[in-house]
């Protein structure tokens, strides 16, 4: 009996319990994260401008990033056969792997593999180029009234128009540069552009400059 | 008398709840078990939060994007609802990863679970089709154009791909048909499959009890 008691414990009340105090506490991490970041945002969907460079969700950054390593007719390596061989091996992993250990030291082969396999993914992961958190709590409407505050529009212009040489025109900026470059720029301009002529933005908090970053990474 | 006796004496829910609930679990059972209760959590979550945000948004592209940026600007607590859905749908895909890698680690795909394994990489893949297909449906540029890209892969599979194109868009080009596809499929075709593959889930884990990890 004794031993018993200490094998089990019922389901209901006390592992249901652990169970609702681990929901309460990630529904307090859900329901934080909403009300202080913002959801981001682009421009509506514009079908003719063929210049946005899509970027997938950060879960399907691998395989986009293992799609750029295929290309003309080898395309449909990337595309169709790596997934679909990805998907089967995952699916029918009980039905090959008939080694009936359970214990990771008796399982060299099973680990390994999936070893591998988990870091492969976590560098095409990262080789697509982390998800920038410099903009996670900013808020660009709040950097456009700062972009007219600040006059940036005195030497930059948002009409698309091409420039070669002086202020950049800022109408794609958001799908050329990355947040993190952007936001270092605001500091210190000619430290990352030689003979800038664009002086430091200065005045303003760091929020401000996410914010203003921000405002940046939206005009895509 | 209580309601639950009332019900009780009617309907003898006694033996189906003392079923349910009155299982042993195992005291070796610790918290990196816990991942696929977050999980489902989650998806409760996305069921109620997408409910709501239903009541406003619009599957058209004249009024997709207005009535997002309506629901998070003017909408009664509406930031907070479409945050906690957006939130969640990065949550959901770690949690899963995780209770994926868990077991795993321990083994527990192994005969006789192996259908239970099997459901649950189908679990994955449908989580995964609720995040491409919802993806689309704010109609803002990035959601546009990757699944334009999403849906360009769909049309490089060898024979059947210009056909699959054809139905994930509904046409050849991506415009109000697919918007209407990708909503029915994230609100009334993915929820279908998921329940019944949960269902399958949560029946053959309590037939089968939770596997030992040795």
């Amino acid at each position: 009996m004794s031993t018993k008691v200490r094998k089990e414990k019922p389901f209901y009340p006390d592992h249901l319990f652990t169970e609702a105090v681990v929901a309460l506490v990630v529904l307090a991490v859900v329901m934080l994260l909403a009300a202080f970041t913002v959801v981001p945002t682009e421009p509506i969907a514009n079908p003719t401008d063929t210049s946005y460079i899509p970027r997938p969700e950060w879960y399907f950054l691998f395989l986009f990033q293992a799609l750029k390593y295929f290309h003309g007719p080898a395309e449909v390596l990337g595309t169709f056969l790596l997934p679909t061989v990805f998907i089967l091996l995952l699916i029918l992993l009980p039905f090959y792997d008939r080694n009936p250990a359970k214990r990771w030291s008796k399982r060299p082969v099973a680990l390994s593999s999936a070893s591998v396999i988990l870091i492969g993914v976590i560098v095409l992961t990262f080789l697509a180029g982390p998800v920038s958190t410099v903009t996670l709590f900013a808020n660009p409407a709040h950097g456009k009234q700062i972009y007219a505050a600040k006059y940036c529009d005195s030497c930059h212009s948002l009409t698309g128009a091409a420039t070669t040489d002086g202020p950049p025109d800022l109408l794609h900026v958001g799908s050329r540069l990355e947040p993190q470059y952007i936001y270092d720029h605001f500091k210190n301009p000619s430290a990352l552009v030689k003979n800038s002529e664009m002086p430091p933005v200065t005045g303003l908090s760091d929020k401000d400059l996410k914010d203003l970053t921000a405002y940046m990474m939206s005009l895509k | 008398m209580s309601v639950y006796d009332w019900l009780d004496k009617r309907l003898d829910l006694r033996p189906g709840l003392a079923k349910m609930l009155d299982h042993p679990v195992p005291t070796w059972v610790n918290w990196l078990y816990c991942f696929g209760g977050i999980t489902f959590f989650f998806f409760v979550l996305q069921a109620i939060t997408g409910i709501f945000l239903m009541l406003y948004y619009v599957p058209s592209p004249d009024h997709a994007y207005e009535s997002v940026q309506y629901i998070t600007n003017t909408v009664h607590f509406g930031k907070i609802i479409r945050g906690m859905h957006h939130w969640t749908a990065t949550l959901i895909v770690v949690t899963v990863v995780i209770h994926m890698l868990r077991v795993f680690w321990h083994g527990a795909y192994k005969a006789p679970r192996e259908l239970n394994w099997v459901a649950g990489v189908c679990l994955f893949l449908l989580t995964m089709g609720f995040g491409f297909t919802g993806y689309l449906l704010p109609w803002d540029q990035k959601a546009y154009w990757a699944t334009a890209v999403g849906t360009n892969i769909a049309g490089s599979v060898p024979v059947v791909g210009s056909f699959l194109l054809k139905l994930a868009r509904g046409g050849t080009d991506l415009g109000a048909v697919t918007l209407v596809r990708f909503f029915d499929v994230h609100v009334a075709l993915l929820p279908l499959f998921m329940v019944i593959f949960l269902a399958g889930h949560f029946f053959m884990i309590r037939r089968q009890g939770i596997s030992r990890p040795y």
